[in-house]
């Protein structure tokens, strides 16, 4: 076996400690534990968490809060779950008053792995479900006004396709409407600025397995890039896919926010 | 009571040359010359509109330097021709900073003329004939805000010298923004612009002819900036438009 240079080792170790040392920092936008995938997504202050449990038995699950606010508390109480075999569980938590805006992230344990999964945003990127079933249409609003700086020196260019999990979970993406900008309102005689949005639609994978995750990116192209994207990727949401035969049990309603006292003045 | 004499006959002189004074700033008609000037690229045009029926005789000039102290164009003497527009061209130097400074003088008179500079407003053409449609693109671009919440009102109608024949401003069309590139899955940005049009007022003689929109930023109207837009010139049956003047043909130029 060749031996290791001392440059080489180094850069091993330093990778390794990088790896080791931010696990918040590594987090995907999908966790696997198993058959069973893990997505996670915000709503307003609420974080709601995907969990397919693609295979044969029931998985028991705890899901913590990874990161802390700035008094040292997270986000959210920890919970432990069962889910189900052949089935999609939505849950959600309510972050607590101290979160301002922090990147959330989520840790699912099961009793011998683990995934940390980013909580996703909806800045740029609103699909009209972040879990969807087999073959159903997907429409994913995206935001442009991100683009206003330099909107006259950047083309945006979406994905032709998706790409999932597996090798066939792949599909067209096709740009439904860009609308926005300067319109001419009849009724109240005047010009007015819509910010700029477009629709994206796609038509969600049929998965090899049970169930798979699938995403895509745009580009901002420089004018000057000639055909070279370089580093303007945007990732675009991560989706979970789930087949026809597994059951969907969506338990968010029952961990809303709880209704103050009819005397909670006093 | 002789000082007392002379301080109110200067009082009575003071008082009888400011509307003078003023006059000679102004925009607009004196002597029966109308001048509008307005600036596409490099190129200066002034057009000079005599709605009298003898000729006369103004001075093109500039106050506006270049780098070395000089005027940026020489100035031009031209014979106008009565009831006639004539339209002079002139390629102002390039080192030249700030707001360009136009003045048509003729005798003891003369009168400031504003350079438009087409930077919003871009009509077909500043010298129209009476009765007939004009189109104004308006780019808005240079009028979106960071708030994205700008709104514009355009006047529901133009106003002419006279103010007699004043007619509606319709918006055409408003295109531009971000756009799909057809079949394809890419979004690119094409100014945005909106196209007014209207229908010059139907008159024999001479009027100039303009307009102006209001715009409003936030989620309040309270605060709004009025935009003036493009002074136009407008002639009916009676007046001739020469176009542009060379030096071989009776535009008028008198070599100096």
């Amino acid at each position: 076996m060749r031996r290791l240079s001392s440059v080489q080792a180094l850069t091993a170790a330093v990778f390794i400690v990088v790896l080791l040392a931010s696990p918040a920092a590594a987090a995907m936008r999908d966790g696997w534990l198993g058959d069973m995938a893990v997505v996670a997504w915000l709503e307003d202050s609420t974080v709601k968490v995907a969990l397919a449990n693609g295979g044969t038995s029931r998985l028991t699950v705890t899901l913590t809060s990874e990161g802390w606010d700035q008094r040292r508390r997270p986000f959210f109480l920890d919970r432990t779950l069962v889910v189900p075999a052949r089935t999609v569980v939505i849950e959600a938590f309510n972050l607590n008053s101290t979160w301002r805006g922090e990147p959330v992230a989520v840790k699912v344990s099961a009793w011998d792995r683990e995934a940390v999964v980013e909580v996703q945003t909806q800045e740029i990127f609103s699909p009209s479900s972040y879990v969807v079933r087999s073959q159903e249409e997907l429409q994913v609003f995206v935001d442009l006004a991100f683009l206003a700086p330099e909107r006259e020196t950047v083309t945006l260019v979406v994905d032709d396709v998706y790409r999932g999990l597996g090798q066939s979970d792949v599909g067209e993406i096709t740009v439904k409407s860009v609308e926005g900008g300067f319109y001419f309102s009849p009724a109240r005689q005047r010009v007015e600025w819509i910010d700029p949005y477009m629709i994206l639609t796609m038509q969600a994978p049929r998965p090899q397995r049970e169930v798979t995750t699938f995403s895509f990116s745009v580009y901002k192209v420089p004018e000057d890039a000639r055909g070279r994207y370089s580093d303007q990727e945007i990732e675009g949401p991560t989706i979970l896919v789930f087949s026809r035969q597994l059951a969907y049990q969506d338990n968010s309603h029952l961990s809303s926010p709880p209704t103050p006292a009819w005397d909670w003045r006093r | 009571m002789k000082r007392l004499t002379i301080a109110l006959l200067a009082a009575l002189l003071l008082i009888g040359s400011v509307p003078a004074a003023a006059q000679w700033e102004s925009y607009g008609t004196v002597t029966d010359v109308t001048a509008i000037a307005w600036l596409e690229g490099g190129t200066l045009s002034v057009a000079l509109a005599n709605s009298s029926n003898t000729r006369t005789t103004v001075t093109v000039s500039t106050n506006t330097v270049d780098s070395w102290g000089r005027p940026v164009f020489a100035s031009r003497q031209v014979s106008i021709p009565g009831r006639t527009i004539v339209l002079e061209t002139f390629y102002p130097g390039t080192y030249w900073r700030g707001e360009l400074d136009v003045r048509v003088s003729g005798g003891f008179r003369g009168f400031k003329v504003p350079v438009q500079n087409g930077d919003i407003f871009q009509p077909d053409s500043y010298i129209v004939a009476a009765n007939t449609q004009l189109n104004v693109r308006v780019n808005l671009d240079n009028l979106l805000d960071s708030s994205g919440q700008t709104r514009l009102v355009v006047d529901d109608y133009y106003t002419t010298q006279g103010g007699a024949q004043d007619d509606r401003i319709r918006i055409e069309s408003i295109g531009g923004g971000l756009t799909q590139v057809r079949g394809t899955n890419t979004i690119e940005y094409v100014k945005p612009y909106m196209v007014l049009r209207m229908k010059t007022p139907n008159i024999a003689g001479l009027t100039t002819l303009t307009f102006g929109m209001r715009k409003s930023e936030g989620p309040s109207n309270w605060w709004q900036e009025r935009i003036e837009g493009p002074t136009i010139l407008v002639y009916g049956r009676n007046m001739r438009f020469l176009g542009t003047s060379s030096y071989d043909d009776n535009s008028g130029r008198v070599a100096r």
